[in-house]
């Protein structure tokens, strides 16, 4: 395969890793996330100084940046997830700044200059180079979503809709809202940090810029693009605007105001995204006639 | 009639200046419909918040089933089995009618950590939920996403939802307002209905005509305080209540 598509169709995965995850927390448990890069940066940069300076192994390393990324989420979510909606996003703004700020001013994670040299994936001691990575990040979006699908099936996502729809009903039915946001939050944050390990063996150097506001508003346009809370969406959504600034590169200096567009207009025409609700591309709806559902 | 399952002792509850409940106290007994009455702004739906824990009172106590309960969550609340209703209707909009059904049949999975990974669209519960749905009279509705029923159908649903919990005490807060008369008869065989099966029931009305003929006794409130209780003759028969509700001069506002 020719290796442009390769890289960015790995790429193109990578965020559809990340967008799975915030699915989990704002489509499904309906708790806006605005800073959801800085989970996907802490998972990238916990690989990357386990590999270097800890000279660990992909395997290990990885599994230490998902639980890493799921304990800060935990952390973060705590005090965040007491707040209201709208608060909610102006928190979750503050936390990607402020990761951000520690990854650029501390001379520990590499400073401005980031951190280089990381080593390539691995798996039973072959070196996994473009074809085998693409193939390895395809694997981790399957595994993300069937664990979504199950997430979506079982008790606690099914608590995480009733916290979407109505807190002060939920409640009285036995949910706790703070244990179904904080579950949703921590999940979501740990598919963002398995792509951010992802990110790091992919582009072996990475800095803190990749990690900033303007990814986590890239991330939730692929959510809302493709249907807030539906299965499909957030793969559709990462396809749709990961191949767009590639067909329309003389245009990539606009690629910010292309996508505030796309969220204006889906917002005002398909509030339920291309695959949400009653939009004319909703197969699920065309297969079952007002059959609504939890998705 | 038995002991009773909730009692509520000197019950009083402050936001700012604005004392919303007064030193209140009632009981309700196992088996009993209890109408809470009142002008608007009386201080019912505030009591009824203090039991079902959304609200936690700065003053008395709430025994409910043997417990002191005053200051607990409403998730705890729906545990030691309360259910309720809302005066402004709270479906789950984007779930279908089953799937509101059965969110509060997870209401004995939530807390546990293995039970609640487990799945939840199982047969035993699409069963449970289709037997409350059926006993509202909604099987027709059953896939129907909840957002689309109207006022009438969406109050019989949080009933199914509030009997999903298995409550020992229902609260139902207004839920015959905004209905026309056939669909208030419907709602009150079915409350009939479910006192048999030994629920006890507090009922917040504003329509006195329902309230007396439901109620096997009745507390009235005014402006946060205890103004009568008892039988529903000898509340009608009480000067004070008919002040209350009808005015000194004889100006009707609210029956």
């Amino acid at each position: 395969m020719n290796s442009y598509i390769v890289n960015v169709g790995t790429l193109i995965i990578i965020q559809a890793i990340a967008a799975y995850g915030l699915n989990i927390i704002v489509g499904n448990a309906g708790q806006i996330s605005l800073g959801h890069a800085a989970f996907v940066g802490i998972g990238a940069y916990s690989a990357a100084m386990l590999t270097t300076a800890a000279e660990l192994s992909f395997w290990p390393s990885l599994v230490i940046s998902v639980l890493i990324v799921g304990v800060i989420g935990l952390l973060c979510g705590l005090p965040s997830l007491r707040v209201r909606e709208d608060f909610l996003a102006i928190t979750t703004i503050g936390i990607n700044f402020i990761v951000v700020a520690v990854f650029q001013y501390t001379p520990f994670f590499g400073g401005a200059l980031g951190i280089g040299g990381i080593p390539r994936a691995t798996i039973f001691g072959t070196v996994l180079k473009d074809n085998g990575f693409f193939a390895l990040c395809l694997a981790a979006l399957v595994i993300v979503m069937i664990l979504c699908r199950l997430f979506t099936r079982s008790w606690t996502g099914l608590s995480c809709f009733a916290i979407r729809e109505d807190e002060t009903a939920a409640s009285s039915m036995g949910v706790s809202p703070v244990r179904a946001k904080l579950i949703a939050f921590v999940l979501g944050t740990m598919a963002a940090g398995l792509a951010g390990v992802l990110y790091s063996h992919f582009m072996r150097f990475i800095n803190a810029d990749s990690f900033s506001f303007t990814f986590s508003v890239t991330l939730l346009s692929i959510v809302v693009a493709g249907g807030l809370g539906t299965f499909w969406g957030p793969l559709l959504g990462a396809v749709i605007l990961g191949i767009l600034p590639e067909v329309f590169r003389p245009l990539v200096d606009y690629r910010m105001f292309l996508y505030a567009a796309i969220l204006l207009l889906m917002i005002r025409f398909m509030p339920g995204g291309l695959l949400g609700g009653s939009t004319m591309l909703s197969v699920k709806n065309l297969m079952k006639k007002n059959r609504g559902g939890a998705k | 009639m038995n002991s009773a399952l909730v009692s509520v002792k000197n019950l009083s509850i402050q936001f700012g200046g604005l004392k919303a409940v007064d030193n209140v106290s009632f009981e309700i007994g196992s088996g009993e419909i209890l109408g809470l009455l009142g002008p608007n702004g009386a201080g019912k739906t505030t009591c009824f918040n203090m039991i079902s824990g959304v609200y936690k009172p700065t003053g008395g106590e709430i025994w409910f089933d043997g417990r002191r309960t005053d200051g607990l969550p409403p998730h705890k609340m729906a545990s030691l089995g309360v259910g309720r209703t809302f005066q402004v209707v709270k479906p789950f909009g984007g779930l279908t009618v089953e799937e509101n059904v059965i969110v509060a049949l997870g209401m004995k999975h939530y807390g546990r950590f293995f039970a609640s990974w487990r799945f939840w669209n199982t047969k035993e519960s699409r069963d449970r939920a289709a037997e409350l749905i059926e006993m509202v009279g909604l099987a027709k509705e059953t896939k129907m996403r909840a957002g689309l029923l109207p006022l009438g159908n969406l109050r019989k649903l949080e009933i199914a939802r509030a009997m999903a919990l298995a409550p020992k005490l229902l609260l139902l807060d207004e839920c015959f307002s905004g209905l026309r008369h056939e669909e208030i008869s419907v709602i009150e065989d079915l409350i009939l209905d479910i006192r048999k099966q030994g629920v006890s029931i507090l009922l917040i009305e504003h329509n006195m005509r329902v309230a007396m003929k439901m109620s096997d006794r009745i507390v009235v409130l005014d402006h946060g305080r205890l103004l009568a209780s008892g039988l529903p003759a000898e509340v009608t028969k009480n000067p004070a209540v008919i002040e209350a509700y009808l005015g000194k001069g004889g100006n009707s506002d609210v029956a």
